[in-house]
């Protein structure tokens, strides 16, 4: 990446917008490219609770070809963003399991001024099982402090930790869940720790405070995944957390050969699991424990091992189900029925992989990966076993379809966590990004064809659900073999296209800027729905009469957060309606007149459905306007970068 | 013995866990992979001379004493001094791949001719080379052509893979439990459940717990109707899961020390709760074979207790507890002894057996339970005299109801029959890791 390359990437969407407005139509690109841009059908409310609502937005199409991408598909500007964060997993000679497992992140609006701001997860010397030495002493390592890095809009981030009073952290961290648990419009964080876990409660301006105790929570042992969603359509948000398993720092166990170099970590088998647990919101941000009443505690003999949970509706009735991904023991979907959950893992076939056999599941994300308009559901697992896509036949049916989409072979070796299911490169249908890394450091002693540090993997969708492995072209997110964890989405540079942050265990985060597309820029526009309520089910409907269906606010991939905001990548298509179905709310039809090829709509939840609002002040810029600024003031990477 | 090599998390078997779900075992694929190289050793691939004949010999004393890294050393060894030695060169290759350094053993079979084809397919397989393997997997080999056809599934060229099945069935035979699994697959991949019913269920017939059978059966039967006898078996799968996984992970450990009694014992005693009887037994065998003094009581209080509860064999187990006491004459082996003698009627031998125990151990309180016991029954089996109190059964002690361990009563004094307990983990190795 050189610096023509990075202002091309920036000025790409203006270009781009330029361009069409040139554009004559040409037959040979299609209905889509011929339909009138200034005159969609419109397409009426059949079930909608609303009336429709006639909207306008900046138009554009996207006909011109992209141009050719000679740097692959994500190039890596953690430095020239000002994301600098290494994560110190605090590694021992006992090797202790937890080592292995950190850390999660998230990209969410921290500070309220619509961009995707990163908050990055820490865990440092474990804890101690012995008692703590005396402060000052050389033999107690100061732990590391999680990270905020405020982005200014533009994907220029400034490290704000010192500012964000409790927001440093405490204890060994594992994952982070956003969420706004006391309903006064910011979003706060629930870490998860080898510990005690921590409730932080956001001023609005990313300034932290710890309510864990006064909140009702209280959960000290080592839990992994979490996720805040609406369990009971209450309008608050409820609490679900992953257990992990029961290690005990003071005994390590040694697995492996008792020979120099060659002690290894134990599979999680050889540790007790511990179950999920359950947290109900009051509305004031005061949380009950709810497990048993919710229904996860109807089977204690589950042993838990939880590393992945991720809320969809997987019917759509209008309530958020939820998955739960373990490790090396069956996995979990829940059905929910009014705020109360029924075990749905046997009849949905989605507990095991095709052949019935438990798999290690850690990462996790849902989307519509074939285009028949249901959600269908990715889960990352060990090597040795693919990752499994579930195919959401309807009727609470799933099918293992990991063959038929191309993913079986490319995910037998590697060890998956982070995953993103999303339009990457703006042609209306999901893409997949997984970030690979094996648990153990020595791996290759023990099997010279696996490796401790992996290579990511990128694959392009055909539309039906089919992948192509274009990880040779991805650019910088598979130049190097990486300890990955976690993978999160989201537009940080306000581009019209889904940039990647990707976490390591033990290394350094890297903010991966989307050059559009493996081998050119991207497929076409792309239209953001910002202010959506979390697990919105969106459905949009495009000039041409194609139908996208996409979820707001739930990718939590592996122990963090993905950018909550809704993408749609259009192609050279635009969109005419969208009908958004927030959970347990009314479904809100909109007509998006005239149609609308790339730019961003905000909504706001109202009494009577969601409308569109003004997006918060400093907002990101819309896509396809021109740039607010000269990028001249934004740091470029030099041009001896690789 | 070495007792340290636990299975780690994902280790070298994880290859081999896929192989298994196949229903590949790992002796016949290395039966096979060596079969082939002692094929092209005969044929004249590579004569190696004396020095060199000495250096493998040495390479598989190293080997079969369970140093299999040094094994491999002297191999890399002797080959860096004859390189054009083809036969040790395939046989270096066939050692790494044993381990599961499949790449090494790629490129140490780099240079061979197709004499090295066999294991190249089964490595290209392994590393999930699968349209590499195609053209190198043998469609009459009985491990390969379950590798081919489970390729073409991974490829999704369901087509070719369907044309596959009747070469398979020729080579593997028709009723084949592997085999009928995976034409169950191969319907309801291309959408056919009324097609793939039958065949789960005569893989089920032949093997009740084949744990793809089930799964699949269940949902098949879900999407053709049939939704309760479908979750029924679901319910089943779901209850064996976790032994079969341990079973899994046991087969792991054992790949990655295949010279570990406890690996043996721990399989056989996962086949017993399966109730693969005759499988369970040849491990615990095994592990007899293979354990040392301090090893071998527990795994022969294990093996007993399958002869007599399993095969109703008491006589068999005695013989064994016997024999296993004239090789390491650890107590626990004739408490268990004793009380078998008892339990099956014999209580003047129990008497016996206990009534010498109790000379060696005179302090020790669980034995003169179990005397006091053998003798009571023995009174009570002789013709009662006038006046004598009725003798106390042998359940009244504890310890010595059937399936109890001596060693798992209320109570018990650190002692002989305290210290009987079977499964005893070696201090420091976790139990049903990987």
């Amino acid at each position: 990446m050189n610096r023509r390359n990075m202002t091309r990437r920036l000025l790409l969407p203006w270009l781009l917008a330029a361009s069409c407005h040139d554009a004559t139509p040409d037959a040979s690109a299609g209905p889509t490219a011929a339909a009138p841009a200034t005159a969609p059908p419109h397409v009426p409310a059949t079930a909608s609770a609303a009336a429709p609502t006639t909207m306008s937005a900046q138009a554009g199409a996207h006909t011109a070809p992209a141009p050719a991408n000679p740097d692959g598909w994500f190039t890596d500007i953690s430095g020239p963003a000002g994301v600098d964060f290494v994560h110190d997993a605090g590694r021992t000679d006992d090797k202790q399991l937890p080592e292995t497992m950190g850390s999660g992140a998230a990209l969410c609006d921290l500070d309220g001024d619509g961009d995707l701001d990163i908050y990055l997860v820490q865990s440092g010397p474990l804890p101690s099982p012995a008692p703590a030495p005396a402060p000052g002493s050389t033999a107690m390592r100061p732990r590391p402090d999680n990270k905020l890095f405020l982005n200014d809009g533009r994907g220029h981030f400034t490290d704000a930790t010192a500012l964000s009073g409790d927001g440093v952290g405490r204890g060994y961290g594992m994952g982070v869940a956003p969420g706004d648990v006391d309903g006064d419009g910011d979003l706060d964080l629930y870490l998860t720790n080898l510990g005690p876990d921590v409730l932080l409660l956001n001023d609005g301006h990313a300034r932290f405070t710890e309510a864990t105790a006064a909140s009702g929570l209280a959960d000290e042992r080592w839990t992994t995944a979490a996720t805040f969603f609406d369990a009971d359509n209450d309008g608050d948000q409820d609490l679900f957390v992953t257990g992990y398993v029961q290690v005990d720092l003071g005994h390590p166990l040694w697995c492996g050969d008792r020979k120099p170099g060659w002690r290894s970590y134990c599979h999680p088998d050889a540790y007790a699991g511990l179950p999920p647990r359950f947290w109900r919101n009051d509305g004031a941000g005061h949380f009950t424990d709810a497990t048993e009443e919710a229904g996860f505690g109807g089977d204690p003999g589950h042993p838990g091992k939880g590393l992945g949970v991720i809320a969809f509706d997987l019917e759509p009735d209008g309530d958020l189900d939820l998955y739960v991904a373990n490790d090396s023991v069956e996995n979990k979907l829940w059905i929910n029925d009014g705020g109360v959950f029924t075990d749905g893992t046997l009849l949905s076939g989605t507990g095991v992989d095709g052949q019935g056999r438990t798999e290690a599941g850690m990462g996790l994300a849902t989307g519509d990966v074939d285009g028949d308009l249901d959600i269908d559901l990715i889960v990352t697992n060990f090597d040795d076993e693919s990752n499994t896509l579930y195919r959401n036949d309807g009727g609470g049916l799933f099918t293992d379809a990991t063959v038929m989409a191309g993913l079986e072979g490319p995910s037998r070796l590697p060890v998956g966590f982070g995953v993103v299911l999303d339009d990457l490169d703006n042609d209306g249908d999901l893409d997949l990004v997984v970030t690979n890394g094996h648990i153990i450091d020595n791996i290759e002693k023990y099997h010279d064809g696996k490796t401790w540090k992996q290579r990511s993997q990128a694959f392009v969708n055909d539309g039906t659900g089919h992948f192509t492995d274009v990880t040779a072209r991805a650019g910088d997110l598979s130049r190097d073999l990486l300890v990955g964890r976690g993978l999160y989405g989201g537009d940080i540079d306000g581009d019209g296209d889904l940039d990647l942050l990707l976490t390591q265990c033990n290394g350094r985060a890297l903010l991966l800027a989307n050059n559009g597309g493996p081998e050119r820029g991207p497929a076409g526009g792309a239209v953001s729905l910002t202010g959506l309520p979390s697990g919105t089910f969106v459905q949009a409907r495009l000039a041409s009469g194609r139908r996208l269906v996409r979820e707001a606010g739930t990718q939590t991939s592996y122990i963090g957060l993905g950018g909550p905001d809704v993408h749609l990548g259009l192609g050279v298509d635009s969109l005419v309606e969208l009908r958004l179905a927030p959970p347990g709310k009314p479904v809100t039809v909109i007509a998006v007149d005239p149609p609308l090829a790339s730019g961003r709509l905000h909504f706001v939840q109202r009494s009577d459905g969601l409308q569109r609002a003004e997006a918060p002040a400093g907002t990101l810029p819309v896509p396809g306007a021109p740039p607010a600024a000269p990028d001249s003031d934004l740091p470029l990477p030099g041009p001896d970068k690789p | 013995m070495r007792r340290s090599e636990s299975a780690t998390h994902g280790s070298l078997a994880g290859s081999a866990r896929h192989l298994l779900r196949l229903g590949v075992a790992l002796a016949s694929l290395a039966a096979a992979v060596a079969s082939q190289a002692g094929v092209a050793s005969q044929a004249g691939v590579g004569p190696a001379g004396l020095a060199q004949d000495a250096g493998k010999t040495d390479a598989e004393a190293l080997w079969d004493s369970g140093q299999r890294q040094a094994a491999l050393s002297a191999l890399e060894a002797q080959l860096a001094l004859n390189p054009t030695d083809n036969a040790l060169r395939l046989h270096l290759a066939q050692r790494q791949s044993d381990v599961g350094r499949w790449e090494a053993a790629l490129a140490t079979a780099a240079s061979l001719g197709p004499q090295a084809d066999h294991l190249r397919g089964t490595a290209l397989y392994i590393l999930t080379r699968f349209d590499e393997s195609l053209g190198l997997l043998d469609p009459a080999d009985p491990g390969q052509c379950l590798m081919r056809l489970d390729s073409l599934l991974a490829l999704d060229r369901l087509d070719e893979a369907d044309a596959a099945l009747a070469p398979a069935a020729a080579v593997r035979g028709q009723d084949d439990v592997a085999l009928t699994v995976l034409r169950g697959r191969l319907h309801a991949a291309h959408g056919r459940f009324a097609e793939a019913v039958p065949e789960f269920r005569a893989a089920l017939a032949r093997d009740p717990c084949d744990r793809a059978a089930l799964f699949g059966l269940g949902q098949a039967l879900i999407r053709t109707g049939e939704r309760s006898e479908g979750l029924a078996l679901l319910e089943r799968h779901r209850a064996l899961l976790p032994l079969l996984d341990r079973h899994d992970f046991a087969l792991q450990a054992l790949d990655l020390d295949p010279l570990h009694a406890d690996h043996h014992a721990q399989l056989g005693d996962i086949e017993r709760e399966l109730q693969w009887i005759d499988s369970a037994e040849q491990r615990y065998r095994r592990a007899e074979d293979l354990a040392g003094p301090d090893e071998l009581a527990p795994i022969v209080l294990r093996h007993a207790r399958l002869l007599d509860e399993d095969r109703h064999t008491p006589e068999a187990a005695l013989a064994l507890l016997d024999a296993a006491f004239a090789r390491v004459p650890d107590p626990r082996l004739a408490v268990r002894a004793a009380d078998l003698a008892l339990r099956s009627g014999r209580a003047a031998d129990a008497v016996q057996r206990l009534t010498a125990l109790a000379r060696s151990r005179p302090e020790d309180g669980q034995i003169q339970q179990r005397l006091a016991a053998a003798r009571a029954a023995a009174a009570a089996a002789a013709p009662p005299e006038p006046g004598t109190p009725p003798a106390p059964t042998p359940d009244a002690v504890p310890g010595t109801a059937p399936g109890t361990a001596p060693g798992a009563a209320p109570g018990a004094a650190p002692g002989a029959a305290a210290g009987a307990a079977e499964g005893t983990t070696p201090a420091g190795v976790p139990r049903g890791r990987r």
